[in-house]
C-alpha cells in the first residue's frame, strides 16, 4: 500500500512537471504564432491548445481518482501508453516523411530550418495526442503495429 | 469476450470504484472489463475473481 502510495505521488510530480514544460512551451508557440500574424499558424496554436484541453481534463479526473485512494497508471493505461507511442511513432515518421516531400519535391510549402522544426515538433506532439485518444478506445491493445 | 462482473459487483454491494480500489487499478479498466472490451492478464483476472470470491471461469466467458 505504501509502495503504491509513493508510485502515485511520483506520477503525480512527473504529471506536473511535464505538464508545466508543455505549458510553457505552448504559450511560447502562441506568442511567436501571434507575432507573426499567421493565420495557419494560429489555426495550428488552437488546435494544439484544444487537445491540450482534453488531456488535461482527462488527467485531473485521473487525480480526483488518486485522491479517492485509486492508482494513477495500471496495466490497461501502462498497455494504452505503449500503443500510443508505437503508433505515434509510425505515424510521424510518414508526417515528417510527407512534410519534407512537400517542401522540397513539390515545393508547395516553403519552409525555414526553424519553421520546419516546430512544425515537426508540435505535429508530433498532436498526433501522440490524437493517438492516445484512439488508443484508450481500443479493445484490442495487444494488436501489433506494422508499417 | 463477455464478462460477470457487474453481477457478481452487484451481489457483493460494490462500485466499480470500490472494485478498482480492492484490485488496485483505475476505475476506467473496471468500465473496460465490464463491457468486455479489455482482455486482461491472467494475474488481473484472478485479483478481480478473488475479490469478488469466485472464480475466474465463473466470471469471465470467452467464446
Amino acid at each position: 500500500m505504501k509502495k503504491k502510495k509513493t508510485e502515485n505521488k511520483k506520477q503525480y510530480w512527473k504529471l506536473a512537471i511535464v505538464g508545466s514544460l508543455f505549458l510553457c512551451l505552448l504559450i511560447i508557440i502562441g506568442f511567436i504564432f501571434l507575432r507573426d500574424q499567421n493565420i495557419t499558424l494560429i489555426a495550428i496554436a488552437i488546435i494544439v491548445l484544444a487537445l491540450a484541453g482534453v488531456f488535461v481534463a482527462k488527467r485531473l479526473k485521473s487525480i480526483k481518482d488518486v485522491k479517492k485512494g485509486l492508482t494513477l497508471e495500471d496495466e490497461r493505461s501502462r498497455k494504452v501508453l505503449l500503443l500510443t507511442g508505437a503508433k505515434a511513432f509510425q505515424i510521424s515518421i510518414w508526417y515528417i516523411l510527407i512534410l519534407m516531400w512537400l517542401s522540397s519535391v513539390l515545393e508547395i510549402v516553403a519552409l525555414e530550418v526553424e519553421m520546419a522544426l516546430g512544425l515537426s515538433i508540435v505535429g508530433m506532439a498532436v498526433i501522440f495526442g490524437i493517438t492516445w485518444l484512439w488508443a484508450n478506445k481500443q479493445e484490442d491493445l495487444d494488436k501489433t503495429v506494422r508499417f | 469476450m463477455k464478462t460477470r462482473i457487474k453481477e457478481f459487483r452487484a451481489r457483493h454491494n460494490l462500485t466499480q470504484e470500490d472494485l478498482a480500489k480492492k484490485v488496485g487499478v483505475r476505475r476506467e479498466t473496471i468500465v473496460f472489463l465490464e463491457k468486455g472490451k479489455y482482455n486482461p492478464s491472467l494475474q488481473l483476472a484472478h485479483e478481480v475473481a478473488k475479490a469478488l470470491k469466485t472464480t475466474i471461469e465463473e466470471l469471465f466467458i470467452f467464446n
